[in-house]
């Protein structure tokens, strides 16, 4: 397979699949064959990396039709119900992944279908994956970051009118549905889960739409083969005494690895902890050495429970300047942007009674279509919860109702979606931090409480609340260095020896 | 202007068969089934078919079969009984059994044909349904059978001739909803759901009926894949003037429709995924008969349409949506409780059609033979046998208490009462009661649990709640007036004002549990006043005024306030509810955290045993019913018991009244306490035919109404009694105020009697201020302001005594002669 094959397969997918179909009628799995080939196609790193991206900067628009496309989402809704497709024209042509008979004479005249050629495809709804950090969605999409780039792509205006569907409505995102046609993976993708689809990008009638004569239009992914990831999302190694997986890394630190493996773990470990304490927790170096196990902790096992634990770190102050226009938001703690710097997926939640009684912390089914929640994220997320904003006022039913769901996920680690006359349980993996201003948390129990010691000058409360492009950045590749360090440690599996546990 | 339809034959009409047309010559298109064929082999079966055949049948797949009475019962013509019986109920439709037509040897091909090609073969079944009730009818007013002779079986032909009869096929195993796929379209198949919405009720045109404007020559058009094709011009060759037809609205023919969604059931999803959902299609008889929430088995045509990406574009998208056409629904899947049948509309839900086991919850049609012949009935049979067994056990009573919530240690007594209350008691209507057929008495029975955090209260609730039909499950801290009760909305379909209704509601005819009770709004509690004792829910709002019924069991659970029970007080000061909504339910048990180091020691010694052998059955190795029993059990008790009260019951029922009221006289005093009112006796009479329900005996027996007694005691003496006293006292439960205190309250009502007849009295009577301080100094016990302003406005409503004067200055004064 050459090269301009490959980018003839980017070009024109459906003559590929087309052409296939002609070589090959193996009609019994055509779909997984399909898979296969394009998966073949795209093997190598290099040749991935050419597939459009599509994200919020390169919304559906602004691609065009039938264009080949990577999205890497998390899977929202996967309650839609499967679809039939012709798999076989009349005209012995091969249907699916959108292709559809052409507005002819023949077509419209033998209206009798061909029920033997109706195979089904599995319908998901997806999301850009919410709190993806943008270093993170830089570093999969494998794009070195061209300064100036993202502003000269207009982002998408229009609103989605299925913003509903995306954890975070208020923010960017893109949402399609996704169609499988190999039905053997199908099943096995389960809600929340973060998977990169390669697929034919087109337009189709909305399958959450049921009743309506005329559903309206949705952007739809035809799904040619998936790509999953991995438990911590990015693959850093955790940089032990051996170089050898340096290669795999992709970042703009590669040159100067053999540097970098000589410095101690310990030592950017703890200019890591003094980073993070300097620049977000006001040199308290205990809370932020709390802060860090506390993100770098992940779920051993359910049964028996071993679950990543809470943390509360109380005693930060509130923001400087109290709001008193309820159109201002507060600013974000500087902490946020620093783990946003750390973290692959960190998600900021700042509490306020507006949020807390407006919106929905737990994906709800209305009308059989899943809304999705505030706390539907995915795996290995660590979640920031500020309570600074909270002010006095009424509590109503569903903040009481997004309070407890928020407690479960602490304590159980289980997201509860609520479905008419049933509920279920659905097993999440989200790290909480919380910060609080009083001595201990106003709302939630937490396994952990550090209280922050830093001075409370009005000039040191506003260090903690300062902008994001106050916060001083360490030289990239320390950063690299600080990343690898957080994202490997997650990811690593540790072993309690049995003199350790005997104590 | 009775010109007669048009002339010009409808050809694309679908395989309707019609009667001047010779049968041999059709078949199914694409296939060799010849269509004469199976409608010869299926008269065959209809007239042929015995029971004995079945019997065979099931005994061939290693099926336990009932022992039949005679050998004449075998031979009986099962479907020519059922064909009599619906010319004489005037019902049209005739539940067929696949399972039948497999078991009878010439049409076995038939039950092959009829799952793949439904579409032609039960149009054509309802055709030789319809000659042969035609038949049938004929052959009986030959042989002047009753209701048939001369005149009377004329009218009865003629009325068969104008009916339309359907079969409605079921049998076939169920799947799952995830599994169907495109080889199914067009075939009969059978899933499982729980319906989560239905539509009302659209009207579907059939038959269109045009005029022509010009010379009013009338055409119909029947529809055709759902679509009219409406005449480009009149069909009159004389007219024929082009665009001139017009609709006729009100001579069209229209058939109900539905549109249900059917979510799969949850025990059906699979682990990590979210439920599926699939439409159902339900036309005229069947429209209606399930409501959301509702679990049901559905028999249906599986379709798959082409979208059209736009209405106006001819042009098909090639991409198809599914849903299925139901031909038969049977309501209620056996893993839960039955439900009650009272609560439905009289005669069971009005699922049409003769043929017994089709219809529904009301399985034991009671007519003897054929419907008790299914293939579940001898699996039935088998569970009936093995559960009679065990209502023959002595200790039954404490078996199955012991099976409820194996989990959770001890709690016997509240146990019994939450199975009692499972069974419950029978509903009344009192005909003779006046006013539109009378009230009718609750046999449900609410039970609140009341006590300490920690008590395995919220444990209880979700197991009930998982066994019971119709459960639902609420917390009072999440549930606002709103999910309690019912409100009003926009259908986003249909742009109507529709009720959506709530827990109770939704619980109607099962058991609602309402976890933190203590903790919702006085607006919601308030609603649950009526729930309680009315059984209805009325709304009045957004222009609707209805009452809807909720009857419903209610079990609640609630914290004391403070969340800790604090011994030192009343009880009505330690739940923080009204007593009004107190007293509407049976049984109140206060589960509280006792000091006791042996119970500790128990207690824990049951939890680790749970930790260790991972099976909460295993409690502590006794042996108890399974929980798919228990439920099983429930339903049969539910379902078929209607204990009647025995005279010698309701003379104990009285006496055990009397002396529960009795059991406040003190011989000491002369007051009575107040310790049952008559609501505890209903709640005893209730109580007495749920414990006889539990024993599947007819009648209700003196050792019902004890243990209804007993049982009421237990729970009264660990709620009701005077923390100072110790003793049963039902007015501290519904008025909050204490034997104790209001023997204080007499004995001061006596002293100030006294002083005032006495030497401080006087025509002038005596200063409050004087008064107060003159009994303060008489008495050993603390005089209360409260108090003594009450005990004086009582002997001033009583007119003994008359208060003159403001403020400080009023005076006292004993009326003369009183």
């Amino acid at each position: 397979m050459t090269a301009d094959y490959r980018l003839q397969s980017l070009d024109d997918p459906t003559a590929v699949i087309q052409e296939l179909y002609r070589a090959h009628p193996t009609p019994d799995n055509f779909p997984r064959f399909v898979a296969e080939h394009f998966q073949n196609l795209f093997d190598s790193p290099n040749m991935f990396k050419r597939i459009p991206i599509l994200d919020v900067r390169r919304p559906p628009e602004s691609h065009r039709d039938r264009a080949v496309v990577r999205f890497r989402a998390m899977v929202q809704d996967t309650s839609l119900s499967t679809e039939m497709y012709l798999s076989k024209f009349s005209d012995g042509s091969c249907g699916g992944w959108g292709i559809y008979e052409t507005e002819g004479g023949s077509s419209s005249s033998s209206p009798e279908v061909e029920y033997t050629n109706l195979r089904e495809c599995s319908v998901l709804w997806a999301t850009s994956v919410p709190a993806e950090s943008k270093w993170c969605a830089d570093e999969l999409n494998g794009l070195r970051i061209v300064p100036g780039d993202s502003s000269s792509v207009p982002t998408s205006t229009a609103v989605s009118p299925w913003s509903y569907k995306y954890p975070h409505a208020e923010s960017g995102h893109v949402g399609v549905q996704v169609k499988l046609y190999d039905r053997e993976g199908a099943e096995s993708y389960k809600s929340t889960e973060v998977v990169t689809f390669v697929g034919i990008l087109s337009s189709e009638p909305c399958s959450l739409d049921h009743t309506s004569a005329s559903p309206s239009d949705a952007p739809t992914l035809h799904v040619l083969f998936t790509q999953s990831h991995s438990p911590t999302f990015v693959d850093r190694p955790f940089r032990q005494e051996r170089p050898a997986q340096d290669a795999h890394v992709i970042s703009s630190a590669d040159s100067q690895s053999s540097l970098r493996v000589s410095e101690d773990n310990s030592q950017v470990r703890e200019q890591l902890i003094s980073w993070i304490a300097d620049e977000a927790l006001g040199g308290d170096r205990v809370a932020a050495e709390w802060v860090l196990l506390s993100c770098i902790s992940k779920g051993q096992s359910r049964h028996p429970p071993l679950h990543p634990p809470s943390l509360t770190v109380s005693r930060f102050p509130s923001p400087p300047v109290p709001t008193t226009t309820a159109s201002t938001p507060s600013p974000a703690p500087a902490l946020s942007t620093v783990l946003q710097l750390l973290l692959p997926l960190l998600h900021t939640l700042p509490l306020s009674l507006d949020t807390l009684n407006k919106s929905h912390f737990v994906p709800e089914s209305k009308d059989e279509d899943l809304h999705a929640g505030v706390l539907q994220l995915p795996h290995g997320t660590v979640l920031l919860v500020t309570e600074g904003d909270v002010t006095e006022g009424q509590f109503l039913e569903r903040g009481v109702m997004n309070v407890r769901a928020l407690q479960d996920v602490m304590d159980a680690q289980t997201l509860p979606y609520i479905f008419p006359f049933s509920q279920f349980s659905f097993p999440t993996d989200v790290s909480c931090i919380v910060l609080s201003e009083g001595r201990k948390s106003a709302f939630f129990r937490t396994d952990l409480n550090v209280p922050l010691r830093a001075p409370t000058t009005p000039a040191a409360i506003s260090a903690l609340y300062k902008p994001a492009d106050e916060v001083r950045l360490p030289s990239a590749d320390k950063l690299a260095a600080f990343r690898d360090l957080v994202v490997g440690a997650r990811g690593g599996k540790v072993q309690v020896p049995e003199a350790t546990s005997e104590d | 202007m009775s010109i007669p339809a048009s002339s010009a034959p409808n050809l694309s009409a679908p395989a309707v068969p019609s009667d001047d047309e010779p049968d041999e010559i059709r078949a199914i298109w694409g296939t060799t089934v010849n269509l004469g064929e199976t409608m010869k082999t299926f008269r065959e079966f209809l007239r042929g078919f015995k029971i004995k055949y079945r019997i065979a049948h099931d005994r061939e797949r290693g099926l336990r079969t009932r022992v039949l009475s005679s050998p004449e019962e075998g031979e009986l013509l099962l479907y020519e009984g059922y064909l009599r019986r619906m010319r004489q109920t005037g019902e049209t439709n005739l539940n067929l059994d696949l399972v039948n037509l497999a078991a009878y040897p010439p049409s076995k091909k038939l039950q092959n044909q009829l799952v793949k090609y439904p579409q032609e073969v039960i149009p054509a079944m309802d055709q030789v349904l319809k000659d042969l009730m035609l038949e049938i009818a004929e052959e009986d007013q030959q042989a002047g059978a009753d209701g048939m002779r001369g005149e009377e079986g004329e009218e009865e032909i003629a009325e068969i001739m104008g009916k339309v009869y359907k079969i409605r096929p079921f049998g076939i195993p169920s799947v799952n909803m995830r599994d169907l796929n495109p080889s199914d379209t067009d075939k009969l198949v059978c899933i499982k759901g729980l319906v989560i919405r239905a539509t009302p009720v659209i009207p579907d045109m059939k038959v269109a009926f045009f005029r022509c404007l010009t010379c009013n020559h009338t055409v119909q058009v029947e529809i055709d894949r759902g679509k009219i094709d409406e005449p480009v011009r009149c069909p009159r060759d004389v007219c024929g003037s082009p665009g001139t037809m017009s609709l006729v609205h009100n001579r069209c023919e229209f058939a109900d429709r539905q549109i249900i969604r059917l979510q799969e059931t949850p025990d059906a999803v699979p682990d990590g995924q979210t439920p599926h959902t699939v439409s159902l299609s339900v036309y005229d008889k069947l429209v209606d008969v399930s409501k959301p929430g509702d679990r049901l088995i559905v028999t249906g045509i599986f379709r798959s349409v082409p979208v059209r990406v736009n209405p106006c574009q001819r042009m098909l998208k090639s991409l198809f949506r599914t849903f299925i056409d139901v031909v038969h629904i049977r309501l209620g899947s056996g893993d839960k409780l039955g439900l009650d049948r009272s609560t439905r509309p009289a005669g069971g839900d009005r699922i049409p059609g003769v043929g017994g086991v089709g219809g529904g919850i009301d399985m034991d049609d009671n007519e003897e033979h054929g419907t008790e012949r299914q293939r579940r009935t001898s699996k039935r049979e088998e569970l009936e046998a093995r559960l009679r067994e065990i209502s023959r056990r002595p200790d039954v009573y404490e078996f199955l208490a012991r099976s409820l919530a194996p989990s959770i240690y001890a709690m016997e007594d509240v146990k019994k009462g939450i199975l009692l209350q499972l069974f419950g008691g029978t509903n009344k209507s009192i005909a003779r009661g006046g006013g539109g057929g009378g009230p009718r008495y609750r046999g449900d029975i609410n039970v609140l649990l009341v006590g300490d955090p920690g008590t395995s209260k919220s444990q209880i609730l979700q197991y009930v709640h998982k066994i019971a039909p119709r459960g639902v499950y609420t917390s009072g801290k999440g549930s606002s007036a709103v999910s309690l009760t019912t409100y009003v909305t926009r259908d986003p379909d249909s742009k109507q004002l529709v009720l959506e209704s709530g827990a109770p509601v939704l619980s109607d005819g099962g058991v609602c549990c309402i976890d933190e009770f203590d903790k919702m709004s006085d607006a919601t509690r308030s609603v649950l006043h009526e729930v309680m004792e009315q059984q209805t829910v009325s709304i009045a709002k957004a222009g609707i005024i209805t009452t809807l019924n909720a009857r419903t069991s209610i079990l609640a659970a609630a914290n004391p306030i403070g969340s800790k029970y604090n011994p030192e007080e009343t009880i009505m000061r330690n739940i923080d509810l009204p007593p009004t909504l107190i007293s509407r339910f049976d049984l109140l048990y206060l589960v509280l955290d006792h000091v006791d180091e042996a119970l500790y020691r128990k207690l824990a010694q049951h939890l680790v045993a749970l930790y260790l052998e991972d099976a909460p059955e295993t409690g502590g190795g006794e042996d108890i019913l399974p929980l798919e029993e228990l439920s099983a059990y429930i339903t049969y008790a539910r379902s078929r018991m209607n204990p009647i009260i025995t005279e010698a019951a309701g003379d104990e029922l009285v006496r055990c009244y009397v002396t529960l009221r009795k059991a406040g006289d003190d011989p000491r005093s002369n007051e009575r306490r107040i310790t049952a009112t008559t609501r505890q006796l209903e709640s005893m009479i209730r109580l007495a035919e749920a414990h006889a329900h539990m024993r599947f005996a007819p009648q209700v027996e003196l050792a019902d109404v004890q243990e209804a007694f007993r049982l009421m005691r237990e729970a009264l003496n660990t709620s009701a009694h005077d923390p100072t006293t110790g003793e049963i006292d039902m007015g501290l439960l519904d008025t909050d105020i204490g034997r104790q205190q209001r023997k204080l309250r007499a004995d001061l009502r006596r002293a100030v009697l006294g002083m005032l007849d006495g030497a401080g009295g006087g025509t002038r009577g005596v200063r409050w201020a004087d008064a107060l301080a003159q009994l303060e100094a008489q008495s050993s016990v603390r005089v209360g302001t409260a108090d003594f302003q009450e005990v004086i406005r009582e002997l001033e409503q009583e007119g003994l005594v008359k208060v003159v004067g403001e403020r400080d200055r009023r005076m006292i004064r004993r009326v003369e002669g009183a």
